[in-house]
């Protein structure tokens, strides 16, 4: 059974952020939500959760499922170690022993294996978005949000978290919703693709993208492209 | 190389310091008034041998250490409550308005109708300091960073595991601080309780007696005591934020 949202109703004041949208994650699968800044890309996701007082819907899709988060942002505590950062967020279901062991086997599984004893303060930007990677994927849960995790990072940085990202998501194979507005990055990332656009917000693109078909990923980029010049994506 | 050269002025400053008063002694010319450094120095280094005033010492120290650690529990909780519950903070605040605006030496006196000698200045001292903790633990507790807060919330995490994982470590700093000025104030403001409440084994009743005695270099001999308790406190606790600073605390 699928996680879904529907009839997703939220205001700020005289905006009108969604007005009855709708949406379906397929369970097992990534979807990435592309739009441009401040279409409500992250009150979504914040909706979806359940974390947004203010937004109406009919969440019975999402009533029992639980929900890591990687954020734009590593948001890892300064004072401890890369390992007990993710064991922070995993003691109180695994507790402690568990907790670390999982810590230690999620960060050598983004490339940190030697990292495990370093503070946030030691690592590099990258490194410290990769804890955060490790972290959202070591924490059991039914549901990934990820909220434009890479876009704080250098192009190249970003393209080994966006690789990072993908072997754990092959390893795991979690239900992720994952908002960006870096269309190469949605196409590369998503097994289903959806464009985002206007005020209130609405879907103007639903797309399926075939890993292993270079020429259609790059079709689908190019579709995408002109939709964001054309002031819908 | 910047630390060796601020070592190096204060090291001058003190040097400068010293010459100053001795200038001053000499231009003065009478030991009653203000006694030159090293007849100071001469009787500080005579009051090490003296039983009495070590009796003295080490029960000024109980004082302001109890003081110090009433204040810290006091203030952390209070200020904790504070920085928790704006409505408990406005609560609190002519309390805590009222003992920071009251002078020190009211506050002895009328706690000499009410207390026995001994544990006037601990009172004293414990009212100064607590509202001085309460007010940088508060602080500390709105200055968590509310991303990480959210990061704790969104995952589920135990309340307990934020509060001694995460609001603990954040207000580390502002608790070193605020331990820092509260031992400080604590051993000023029991030495003045201790001078006018006499209890018997006080270096503020010793530096009343000297002065009763017009033994000036002898109660600048005991007030240099106080002044090694606050300068080698605030040394330990400075090294200590310095140390919790590098471990990203």
């Amino acid at each position: 059974m699928g996680y879904s949202v529907s009839g997703l109703r939220l205001r700020y004041g005289e905006r009108t952020v969604f007005d009855g949208l709708s949406l379906e994650l397929e369970p097992r699968t990534a979807t990435a939500v592309l739009g441009p800044s401040g279409c409500g890309k992250t009150s979504l996701l914040m909706s979806v959760a359940g974390l947004l007082p203010a937004a109406e819907a009919d969440r019975s899709g999402f009533r029992d499922a639980r929900f890591g988060f990687a954020f734009q942002e590593p948001r890892l505590l300064p004072w401890l170690s890369a390992e007990d950062n993710v064991a922070f967020v995993l003691r109180r279901t695994l507790g402690k022993a568990a907790a670390r062991e999982r810590a230690r086997d999620f960060l050598a599984r983004v490339g940190l294996a030697r990292e495990f004893s370093k503070r946030p303060s030691e690592l590099s930007g990258g490194m410290r978005q990769r804890v955060s990677l490790a972290r959202a994927f070591a924490f059991p849960s039914d549901v990934l949000l990820m909220d434009e995790p890479f876009q704080s990072v250098d192009p190249r940085t970003r393209a080994g978290l966006v690789e990072a990202f993908l072997e754990l998501e092959s390893a795991e194979r979690r239900t992720v919703l994952f908002v960006t507005h870096d269309i190469a990055e949605a196409i590369r990332i998503g097994d289903r693709v959806c464009a985002l656009s206007g005020a209130p917000a609405v879907m103007v693109a639903d797309l399926r993208p075939d890993p292993k078909d270079e020429a259609e990923r790059r079709e689908l980029e190019t579709r995408l492209y002109s939709l964001a010049f054309s002031g819908l994506a | 190389m910047r630390a060796k050269s601020e070592r190096l002025a204060a090291l001058a400053g003190a040097a400068t310091l010293i010459a100053v008063w001795k200038l001053a002694s000499l231009g003065i010319g009478k030991d009653i008034i203000l006694p030159p450094p090293e007849r100071v120095l001469a009787r500080a280094a005579a009051l090490l041998s003296s039983t009495d005033f070590l009796a003295a010492l080490l029960a000024t120290m109980a004082r302001g250490l109890a003081a110090f650690l009433l204040s810290m529990l006091a203030g952390t909780s209070i200020g904790a409550a504070c920085g928790a519950s704006p409505r408990f903070e406005a609560f609190v605040s002519p309390l805590l308005s009222t003992v920071r605006a009251m002078p020190v030496i009211a506050l002895i006196l009328l706690f000499l109708f009410w207390f026995g000698v001994g544990v006037v200045p601990v009172f004293a001292a414990f009212l100064m300091a607590f509202p001085v903790v309460a007010a940088q633990v508060a602080e500390g507790w709105r200055a968590t960073d509310p991303g990480l807060l959210e990061m704790a919330s969104l995952f589920r995490t135990e309340r307990r595991a934020v509060l001694l994982g995460l609001r603990l470590p954040s207000m580390t700093g502002h608790l070193a601080a605020a331990a820092q000025s509260a031992i400080g104030l604590s051993w000023k403001v029991v030495i003045a309780g201790e001078v006018l409440s006499q209890p018997a084994l006080a270096l503020g009743t010793g530096l009343q007696e000297r002065r009763l005695m017009l033994d000036t270099s002898g109660v600048f001999a005991w007030a240099a005591a106080g002044i090694v308790l606050c300068a080698s406190s605030d040394a330990i606790f400075r090294a200590a934020r310095r140390g919790l600073a590098r471990h990203g605390l």
